[in-house]
């Protein structure tokens, strides 16, 4: 980006000094021009391209003091349910999935800051409940699997 | 339950030992038909390339131990020999005492003596016929693993007059245990073995994610749920796989031992997900004969691999320990997921 910033600066420095404003301006090189426009077709891209890095993370990994509990496909979670957690005896953590998105909709942890993260969609930071050591982590989705049985 | 290797792990370890090459994250494929079924055999790394082509020559020599079809096999060899002792190869023994084992284990819900039935049925000439009741009634003293002697000093079995061993229900899991148990010994760390509804996976992916595997639909339609896992096999039996129909009714091909009909336990396909693709063979078998009910029990009794079951209804009963790794397919309305506990 900034190497796109420098470039576009040096084309703007070769347009004509103001003392000649009756002139009509001097356009760049068009060998300048196409490079210019790839560069800022290039530069779109990987910032469209850096913005998808990571993000469609639709599978939802949730883990309870460290051991894997269920993983859930958002992006094929046709209704909502709720998942009840019992972490340990006395605490409670009650997870929503919706279609495309999950949450931790009660816990009676004592920061309630796990509920206050509010609904993802499967991007982002974890919905972590750290007094209960809850964590709803987000990986890439594999639509392909890597065999079939049966 | 991990057999060891044999001849195999040998010529692997000195084929590999010559010299290998290549990138760890490079795949190394096969298709194989063999077994009655097609083989996907994939390693990753240096040594999957000569790894893929041993496994390959292995899979036809242990065709023509085990094949029932062949006269010239090993086991049909066996066959014709009943009624004396004669001794067996190491492969052939070692399958023998698993299959024994696990009949008896099983409470003879898996038979490898069902080879006659199956015959009288078609399934193993594809000439298939509702048999009359009293060709099944004449036969039938002829089911039982239990009149099977196997002298392992000597090495010899004994397979009574009448009798014939099929080993269609465990055959291909051996196979799987051996070629994925030679190939991690030669240095393998990453493999995939799928052999026909037998998946044996090695190590896990190359980017370090577990195996995501499917587990099909009986109603058709790809896939109705995926279990991630990591050196593990996951075989499938259902009535499904393999059937025909006549005046209406569907006759599939597993057929329980104590009745010689099909099975008819209200389940559509078992799949066990075991160390042991041999015992995951067998199992998948066994349960798919027991019904939901007896083959919970079992898995309360052992617990040393876990099941999905699905019904006649579209019902997925899933044990327990992996449910965790149990991923249902998108939009699986058929029926309702239950979990079995212990």
């Amino acid at each position: 980006m900034s190497f796109f910033m420098s470039f576009f600066k040096s084309l703007w420095k070769q347009s004509p000094p103001e003392s000649q404003p009756e002139q009509p301006p001097k356009l760049p090189p068009l060998g300048l021009m196409i490079l210019a426009g790839v560069l800022f077709v290039g530069s779109v891209a990987g910032i469209l391209w850096g913005s998808q890095t990571g993000t469609p993370k639709s599978l939802a990994v949730i883990s309870v003091d460290g051991t894997h509990w269920e993983t859930i496909s958002l992006h094929q979670v046709t209704a909502p349910y709720t998942i009840e957690l019992e972490p340990a005896p006395g605490q409670y953590n009650e997870i929503l999935v919706a279609p495309g998105e999950i949450s931790m909709a009660q816990a009676n942890c004592p920061d309630g800051l796990c509920v206050a993260q509010g609904v993802s969609t499967g991007v982002g930071q974890p919905i972590v409940c750290l007094p209960h050591r809850v964590v709803i982590n987000f990986r890439e989705n594999e639509d392909s699997l890597d065999a079939y049985t049966g | 339950m991990r057999i060891p290797t044999g001849i195999l792990a040998t010529a692997l370890a000195l084929t590999l030992a010559v010299g290998c090459s290549g990138s760890s994250k490079k795949e190394h494929s096969a298709e194989v038909f063999a077994m009655d079924t097609l083989i996907f055999l994939s390693a990753w790394g240096e040594y999957g390339h000569q790894a893929v082509q041993q496994g390959e020559s292995y899979l036809y020599y242990i065709e023509d131990k085990f094949s029932t079809t062949r006269t010239s096999s090993e086991l049909s060899q066996l066959n014709a020999g009943a009624g004396q002792w004669q001794s067996v190869s190491d492969d052939m023994a070692q399958v023998i005492v698993h299959a024994l084992a696990l009949s008896k284990e099983t409470g003879g819900a898996f038979d490898p003596t069902i080879h006659s039935i199956l015959t009288t049925w078609g399934f193993t000439t594809d000439s298939f016929q509702v048999p009359d009741p009293t060709e099944i009634h004449e036969l039938m003293p002829y089911v039982g693993a239990e009149k099977i002697k196997y002298n392992e000093k000597t090495q010899e079995v004994l397979i009574p007059k009448g009798f014939s061993l099929d080993f269609g229900g465990i055959a291909k899991g051996y196979a799987g245990d051996e070629l994925a148990n030679a190939m991690e010994e030669a240095g393998v760390k990453t493999g995939l073995l799928t052999l026909g509804g037998n998946v044996v996976a090695i190590g896990r992916k190359t980017d370090g994610a577990m195996w995501n595997i499917g587990i099909q639909n009986p109603s058709g339609g790809g896939a109705l749920a995926s279990v991630a896992i990591e050196d593990k096999a996951v075989v499938t039996s259902g009535g499904y796989q393999r059937y025909f129909a006549r005046e209406g009714e569907l006759y599939g091909h597993i057929i329980d031992p104590t009745t010689g009909y099909p099975a008819q336990s209200g389940l559509t396909s078992v799949t066990i997900i075991t160390d042991s693709a041999l015992e995951g063979d067998v199992l998948s078998t066994a349960l798919f004969v027991m019904g939901v009910e007896k083959g919970a029990d079992y898995w309360r009794e052992h617990q040393d691999f876990e099941a999905v079951f699905i019904t006649d209804e579209g019902d997925i009963f899933i044990t327990q320990g992996i449910h965790p790794w149990f991923t249902l397919a998108s939009g699986y309305t058929e029926g309702t997921l239950r979990v079995i506990t212990p």
